[in-house]
């Protein structure tokens, strides 16, 4: 019995009912598809978080001031990039603060992040200002932000500690201040009606704000002007600072770092009980687990839909087998008397079914090729929705060999385990028996 | 090679239904048949013709008493090495159901060639085709002949195998005496080109095709 025998055999079988064979293929499209456009969307959507936190550096660590009665706003309000507007918690960092967390093991740069609104203009004593984010930082904090010098350079450690007053202004902001001017460095702006001359022109990274969920202007470092941290707490007539941001040397001593910070913070501020802490901690690392676990959580939880809707498919097809087995029972006590064994009834069975679900499987390869674009608006809620991909090309699900190796792998799994069961049912009949069967 | 074809001993058949019932179809056959015989076998409705025929045709294996078939003891086999010697030694008609529907003549000649393998299959199954006089439908299907046509097939495809045993239970059952006639008129033909035939029949008539006549009564040879 040679297999090209076997498969004509199949498809004549499945030719001659063609109205019950299509629906039963039917079934399997539609179990299959949904198990390559869940697990595509699933893969899709742990791409989209991962390139999203991509910008989200793992070895980070933020220290800000924190109300001690609202102990959750920062990490809540940071979530959704918005702690800048909200109620701000009174400065509690001091700058010995900042020396002794630069002193612990493993912390490779820090900086404070001072930033305020403050009053800009190039004339001094102008009549109308506009307001824009002025932050005192310290050298390391373009490294650790990943923002780079366009023009001029950066802020020296020297200009930083004896308080000089020199700025690095944002290139959109230097477009709005002077927009008849292409170079910046040299000019002079006025910060609260100080003078501060420009010594570089900054860019952030690309990503970064153009993918926040809700841009805000006064964030993104193109739009700020940065200052050294000491001439900032004399121009915001602070005593302390409202945020130190740090990384550690590799992402596995983050917890070693924000332990010994907390342990720091908490004797420098005499405080006892951590629960009163006027300082919180937002480890990035924390962040990242529980959304790529979010995400990959609700990964599983599509390919369990999917399963499901296979095996719906699959008892489509044991059913529609099972139908066949009993219509043909004549057929197989011929086949049985002319020479057939039990194992050349089995195989025949099976082969037909799983060349019925091999033909679902195929089927759905190129109707995922055909409408899969189509599936990623599926999941933004239509388009312009607000789904997880606000752009249906970030949320896009992916037809990729692998998948289609998974439609066919998985095609056939479903033919031989749904048919198996029909397909003994056929072999284990009595040859007498079946060429009685009315 | 054995002089007889078939030998049963004390052949006996119980049939046992789901309610604990027994029925004994063959109460203690012994029964011999030459090779080349063209034997009929009649008997009234129920006697156990068609028991002791799958029995022969080693269709069915669960009986007592011994069959020796071509001088080889068969009493006692498995499921797939009962098919294998049905597949080469034993060509069968049926009084019904004996093509698949929407399939070739052709392919219908040649199922048994599926299962064992034949060289020059298709030249075989166009000789034994020529045999029944149905050379000209080979691309028929199995629908759409009539019933005499339907049971020549059926000659064709027990036959290409070369059969030493050609087993027919009733296969004009459903036909007209004109073309039963016609049939018998094969099966004598087959039987003249050496092949064993036994032929199940309720009509005296027919049976006088055969060389000779076995009668069955309650499940035994009357004698
Ligand atoms: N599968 C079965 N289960 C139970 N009893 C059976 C079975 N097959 C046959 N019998 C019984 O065995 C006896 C012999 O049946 P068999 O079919 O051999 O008779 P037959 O001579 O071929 O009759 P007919 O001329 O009507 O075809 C009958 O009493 C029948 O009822
Ligand atoms: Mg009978």
């Amino acid at each position: 019995m040679n297999i090209g025998n076997l498969i004509y055999q199949s498809i004549h079988s499945i030719w001659g009912n063609k109205i019950r064979s299509g629906l039963t293929i039917l079934g399997i499209i539609i179990g299959v598809a949904a198990v390559i456009a869940l697990i595509g969307l699933g893969k899709g959507l742990q791409a989209d978080v991962q390139s999203r936190l991509g910008a989200l550096d793992a070895s980070a660590i933020t220290v800000r001031s924190q109300d001690p009665e609202r102990p959750q706003f920062d990490r809540q309000a940071m979530g959704r990039g918005v702690m800048m507007f909200g109620e701000q918690a009174d400065n509690a960092l001091t700058v010995d603060d900042y020396q002794a967390i630069r002193q612990i093991e493993d912390v490779a740069a820090a900086s404070p992040e001072a930033g305020k609104q403050i009053g800009v203009d190039i004339i001094k004593d102008a009549q109308t200002v506009s307001g824009y984010q002025v932050t005192g930082i310290d050298w390391q904090y373009l490294e650790l932000k990943k923002i780079t010098v366009v023009e001029g350079a950066s802020l020296t450690e020297q200009q930083i500690e004896s308080s000089e007053s020199v700025a690095l202004i944002g290139k959109g902001a230097a477009k709005e201040l002077f927009p008849d001017d292409n170079t910046f460095v040299g000019k002079t702006i006025y910060i609260d009606n100080e003078a501060f001359e420009i010594v570089g022109v900054i860019e952030g990274p690309e990503t970064d704000a153009a993918n926040m969920p809700i841009r805000i202007r006064s964030t993104d470092p193109s739009d700020s002007i940065y200052i050294g941290y000491k001439r900032w707490l004399e121009l915001a007539e602070e005593e302390k600072l409202p945020t130190i941001v740090l990384t550690a040397i590799d992402e596995k001593s983050v917890a070693a770092v924000a332990s010994a910070i907390e342990t720091l913070l908490l004797e420098a501020h005499n405080i006892d009980d951590r629960d009163k802490a006027d300082f919180g901690l937002m480890v990035n690392q924390d962040i990242l687990n529980t959304i790529t676990g979010t995400a990959s959580s609700f990964a599983v939880t599509l390919a369990w839909i999917a399963a499901i809707s296979l095996i719906v498919g699959g008892i489509g097809i044991m059913n529609i087998m099972l139908v066949t087995v009993t219509e043909r029972t004549r057929e197989i006590g011929l086949r049985r008397a002319v020479g057939a064994k039990t194992r050349h009834i089995l195989v025949q069975f099976l082969t037909e079914s799983v060349l019925l679900t091999l033909i679902g499987g195929a089927l759905n390869v190129v109707l995922a090729i055909l409408f899969g674009q189509y599936i990623g608006e599926i999941v933004n809620f239509g388009s312009g929705g607000r789904g997880f991909g606000r752009n249906a090309s970030e949320v896009k699900p992916l037809i990729d060999f692998p998948t289609i190796a998974l439609a066919a792998g998985i095609s056939v799994v479903v033919g031989i385990v749904f048919g198996l069961f029909p397909a003994i049912k056929a072999a284990r009949l009595d040859p007498v028996e079946a060429l009685r069967y009315e | 090679m054995s002089a007889n074809i078939i030998e049963l001993k004390n052949v006996k058949k119980t049939y046992r239904s789901a309610g604990g019932a027994t029925t004994q179809a063959l109460n203690g056959i012994d029964l011999t048949i030459k090779r080349g015989d063209f034997v009929a076998v009649m008997g009234p409705s129920g006697s156990g013709k068609s028991s002791l025929l799958h029995i022969m045709g080693l269709l069915d294996q669960k009986f007592e008493g011994t069959y020796r078939l071509d001088g080889e003891n068969v009493s006692r086999l498995s499921n797939d090495q009962a098919a294998e010697i049905r597949g080469k030694k034993i060509g069968f008609v049926f009084q019904q159901f004996n093509l698949l529907r929407r399939t070739s003549v052709l392919q219908n000649v040649l199922l048994p060639t599926v299962y064992q393998p034949l060289p020059n299959a298709e030249f075989r199954a166009l000789e034994v085709l020529k045999m029944v006089g149905l050379e000209n439908y080979i691309e028929s299907l199995g629908n759409e002949l009539s019933g005499g046509q339907i049971q020549r097939v059926a000659i064709a495809r027990a036959l290409i195998m070369n059969p030493s045993l050609l087993l027919a239970d009733e296969p004009t059952g459903n036909l007209d005496s004109k073309t039963a006639h016609q049939i018998l008129e094969i099966l004598r033909e087959v039987n003249e080109q050496g092949t064993t035939v036994i032929l199940i029949t309720h009509e005296r008539e027919l049976a006088r095709f055969a060389q000779y006549t076995i009668q069955l009564k309650d499940g035994l040879v009357e004698k």
